[in-house]
Parts: C-alpha cells; sequence; structure tokens
C-alpha cells in the first residue's frame, strides 16, 4: 500500500512530508536501496527542504538495514536552486 | 524453466512499461521475472509528468491506444490494490495565436469526428473555467475526458500488482547482453551469471538501442530530455491538466520546434502544467537531443518560466524547490516499437513511447502479454510493429 502510516509512536524522520521512520523501514524491505527509491516510495526528501534535513538520516537508515556504511549509500541527485526561488525571481539574477 | 536462473517469460525494465507487461502475464499465470539494472522506476517512470491525455493522440491507432489504457486506468487502483492517483480532470491545449488557431480547428475537427469529446473555447470562456490561466492567449481546446496521473504510483503499483500474481522481480541487476542459440532467445547475460528463458521481453525505454546494439541491431529511439520545474505544495488547486499547441507540434515534429536559435526553438520548450495529488505543481518543459545528459541547465529553467509565465502570470509567484530531467524514448513516428523482431525468435520489444509510456502503459501491458501468451499480433499492435523500420 502506498498510503502514509505515519503511527502514534513512530518518529517523523522526514517533517516537510511527513514520513515516520517506519514508513522507510517499509520501503526498504520492498527493495529500496538508494535515497532516490526511498524517495519514490514514500515522499521522503521530496518537500521543501528537499532532504537537506531528513537526508542523512535517511541515509543512516538506508546503511544500517542493508549492512552498508552509510558512505557507501548512493546520496542521490541535488538539483537545482538549493533553496525554494519565486519563478518570477528565476534567472532574473543567476539562482 | 523456473528458479532463481531462469524464467518462461523475461521482461528487461521496470519501469511502468515493463511493470505493466509483468502484471498482465502474472495475472494469467505466466512465470515472469523481471530484470533491472537499478530500482522500479528509477528512468523515466520516475522523472515525468502524469498526463493521460486524449486530444494530443492523432485520430486513429495512437487516439485509440490511450482511450483504451485510460479507461483501464478507471478502475487500476482496486484491481492492484494500490492508488494510483488516476483523475479526469479534463485538460486543456492552450492556443497562442492565430496560425495555432488554425492548425488545432482542423485537429479538433477530426477529434470530434472520431468521436472524442472535445471543443474550442476562446480566451475568457477558458478564464471562466480555469481562473489560473490568466496571460495572454487567443483560447484554448478543451476535452472533458483527459486526466492525469501519479506516474510513479502506477509504475509501483503495477509492480505491486504483478508480484501479487506471483511475477518476481531482480532488482540492481545491469543485463550485459542478450543469449542467443542456433539464432533464437535463450536467456540474457546478467552482472550475476545467466539466466535462461524462452521470451525475452526487452521494455528499457531510452536504454533499448544500448541493450540491442550487442545482437547488431540498430533500433531508432533516441533519448529527448524534458526539463520541468517542481514548486511546493500550493494552497489553491488547479481544476485542469494543462499543454499548449506547441507541446504537440515539438512533441511530434522537432521540426515544427523551429529552427531558431532563440531558447524556445533550440531546446524545444512548451507550456505544460498540472497539480500532483501532493499539490505540488510541475511546470515544464523542453524537448531536446542531448544524449542521456540527465542534469537541468539555468537556460532550460529560464526559458521554461518566461513561456509558462506568458500564459499563467500566477506563476511568477509560486515557490520552485527542484528541477528534474527525464529522457522520452522519440521516435521517428512517434509511435512505440510493439512487438516480435523478426529474425530473432523470442525477442519483443516494448519501447519507445515518446511522452506516452505512463498513458499507454495499461494498452501497451495488455497488447504485449496477448502477443506473448496467444503468439498472435493484436489488431491495435499492427501500427506499431517494428518491422516498420529497418533494425539492421
Amino acid at each position: 500500500m502506498n498510503r502514509k502510516s505515519t503511527e502514534i509512536g513512530d518518529v517523523v524522520v522526514c517533517r516537510c512530508e511527513q514520513v515516520g521512520r517506519n514508513d522507510i523501514l517499509k520501503a526498504v524491505r520492498e527493495g529500496a536501496t538508494t535515497i532516490a527509491g526511498v524517495k519514490s516510495r514514500t515522499r521522503a526528501c521530496m518537500g521543501v527542504c528537499q532532504g537537506r534535513t531528513c537526508g542523512p538520516v535517511v541515509r543512516r537508515i538506508l546503511a544500517q538495514e542493508t549492512g552498508r556504511s552509510p558512505g557507501e549509500v548512493y546520496p542521490g541527485s541535488a538539483r537545482p536552486p538549493v533553496r525554494p526561488i519565486m519563478l518570477g525571481n528565476l534567472g532574473s539574477d543567476g539562482w | 524453466m523456473t528458479g532463481v536462473n531462469g524464467a518462461d517469460i523475461v521482461v528487461v525494465g521496470a519501469g511502468v512499461t515493463g511493470n505493466a507487461i509483468a502484471y498482465h502475464l502474472a495475472r494469467q499465470g505466466a512465470d515472469v521475472l523481471v530484470v533491472e539494472r537499478d530500482d522500479l522506476a528509477a528512468g523515466s517512470s520516475g522523472a515525468c509528468d502524469g498526463y493521460v491525455f486524449m486530444q494530443t493522440k492523432a485520430p486513429g491507432v495512437h487516439l485509440n491506444l490511450a482511450l483504451e489504457s485510460a479507461a483501464v486506468y478507471e478502475g487500476l487502483s482496486d484491481e492492484l490494490g494500490y492508488d494510483i492517483q488516476f483523475k479526469r480532470c479534463g485538460g486543456f491545449i492552450v492556443i497562442r495565436t492565430p496560425p495555432e488557431w488554425e492548425v488545432m480547428e482542423k485537429l479538433v475537427e477530426r477529434q470530434r469526428a472520431a468521436g472524442l469529446p472535445i471543443e474550442l473555447l476562446d480566451a475568457s470562456r477558458v478564464r471562466q473555467m480555469e481562473s489560473f490561466l490568466d496571460g495572454e492567449y487567443e483560447g484554448a481546446a478543451y476535452c472533458p475526458i483527459d486526466g492525469k496521473i501519479g506516474p510513479i504510483h502506477l509504475a509501483l503499483g503495477f509492480a505491486h500488482g504483478a508480484r501479487r500474481h506471483g511475477a518476481r522481480f531482480l532488482l540492481h541487476t545491469p543485463v550485459e547482453s542478450v543469449v542467443l542459440e542456433g539464432g533464437r532467445v535463450t536467456g540474457i547475460e546478467t552482472a550475476i551469471g545467466r539466466i535462461r528463458c524462452n521470451t525475452l521481453v526487452v521494455a528499457c525505454g531510452v536504454w533499448t538501442p544500448l541493450l540491442l546494439k550487442s545482437l547488431g541491431l540498430s533500433v531508432p529511439i533516441k533519448p529527448r530530455r524534458g526539463q520541468v520545474l517542481v514548486t511546493a505544495p500550493l494552497p489553491f488547486a488547479l481544476n485542469h491538466a494543462m499543454l499548449d499547441a506547441r507541446y504537440i507540434a515539438v512533441k511530434f515534429n522537432p521540426k515544427l520546434a523551429g529552427g531558431g536559435d532563440d531558447p524556445v526553438s533550440r531546446i524545444g520548450i512548451s507550456f505544460a502544467v498540472e497539480q500532483t495529488a501532493a499539490g505540488n505543481l510541475l511546470i515544464g518543459n523542453t524537448r531536446e537531443f542531448a544524449g542521456y545528459d540527465l542534469r537541468t541547465t539555468l537556460e532550460a529553467c529560464h526559458a521554461i518560466r518566461q513561456y509558462a509565465s506568458s500564459i499563467a502570470r500566477r506563476l511568477e509567484k509560486v515557490p520552485v524547490i527542484r528541477s528534474f530531467a527525464g529522457l522520452r524514448p522519440y521516435t521517428p513516428d512517434g509511435l512505440p516499437l510493439l512487438g516480435p523482431v523478426e529474425g530473432i525468435p523470442g525477442l519483443i520489444l516494448a519501447a519507445g513511447h515518446e511522452g506516452d509510456g505512463i498513458a499507454l502503459a495499461a494498452v501497451t501491458g495488455r497488447l504485449v502479454s496477448q502477443l506473448v501468451l496467444e503468439g498472435t499480433v493484436p489488431p491495435l499492435m499492427g501500427p506499431c510493429l517494428p518491422r516498420r523500420f529497418s533494425l539492421v
């Protein structure tokens, strides 16, 4: 199922998208081994902060669950803009 | 041929197309293994918009494929046990100039003759129906049965459904080559060794030509980059999915994108705005031949902004949180390559949907599974057969 299941007692990992630790663990059980895999299954790291807050935590959980060190987990692709920008300001003075 | 090292049917590629095929096959009791070099929906299916437009399809085979797919999506969430976020929200194709109006008038006439509910509306009527479209344009074509879907949800949902019916998935396993014995396909060579099969379905989208090069085949699919901007979830709701007439022109005829050196012509800018179920806007897009480069560019983001906000001024005020790029599998005639490869028994192609992979996934799954299990080419597949191109 793809519905959010942030339950009482669960730890919120991604605040922007309200994703709990249990959601991340479930995504790993379903085959996610990368940040991108967790994103597509849970929306963690997809919110306003773009994973700046939760990214390292997601990475650590992935590493723990798949028996790797955090450095071995591919961090995912960062894309512009670096922080939210009003569309009307985009390109007017660089990013 | 079951077990870890084989399956009756191997599908390469766990994007929306491969997963839809696996679902249809597994549901009918077939022994299916999906082999994927990365993850579910890690390629184009995870980097695209979710349009399920009817009015962007030419009357005839293309439109018929889309109509069948959309009809399937109506009940697919329940069938899969997975919410695919399909909604018939109605769609606009915004028309900016009088020459575009003339072209669209003819297209709309043909579509109406083919039975599609569609009408041309002047600008004031469009603004009444969709206040978001508050910029400059002549009018729009409106089709109430156009819709949208969650593309990643659709790809994951098909995988979920396929697994429930016994399909197996081998993720993070790159396929290195296709194994032939006596001229027919007997398996694939992968990073973890040989996997045997009787039938091989190649559903790798833009990566299809790379895999089949080892067989000396030249598949006419080219990656075409589409860049999209993503906003934060917005407090207002967009009532429709929307494109503009340039989208149709650019998609089906790269030359119509204009030979000019301005960014709009060179990188194939068109207007495409859609709101996801989570509330984010996807604002696009481009159509560029840039190889397999997935980076986004400042030039394109800036050009998208200027073009899109001329049609919807409100866009100037929305907060952009990300840009992304996906590769659309372009083919010379805009139709996918579906069906057997002549001269290589056991090899079936299912790739090259350009921007229609999401909209056509359900019908692609149905047609390819029918071909594999019954051994006959379904009528709708006829115009999509790979033999219309020379593959050698």
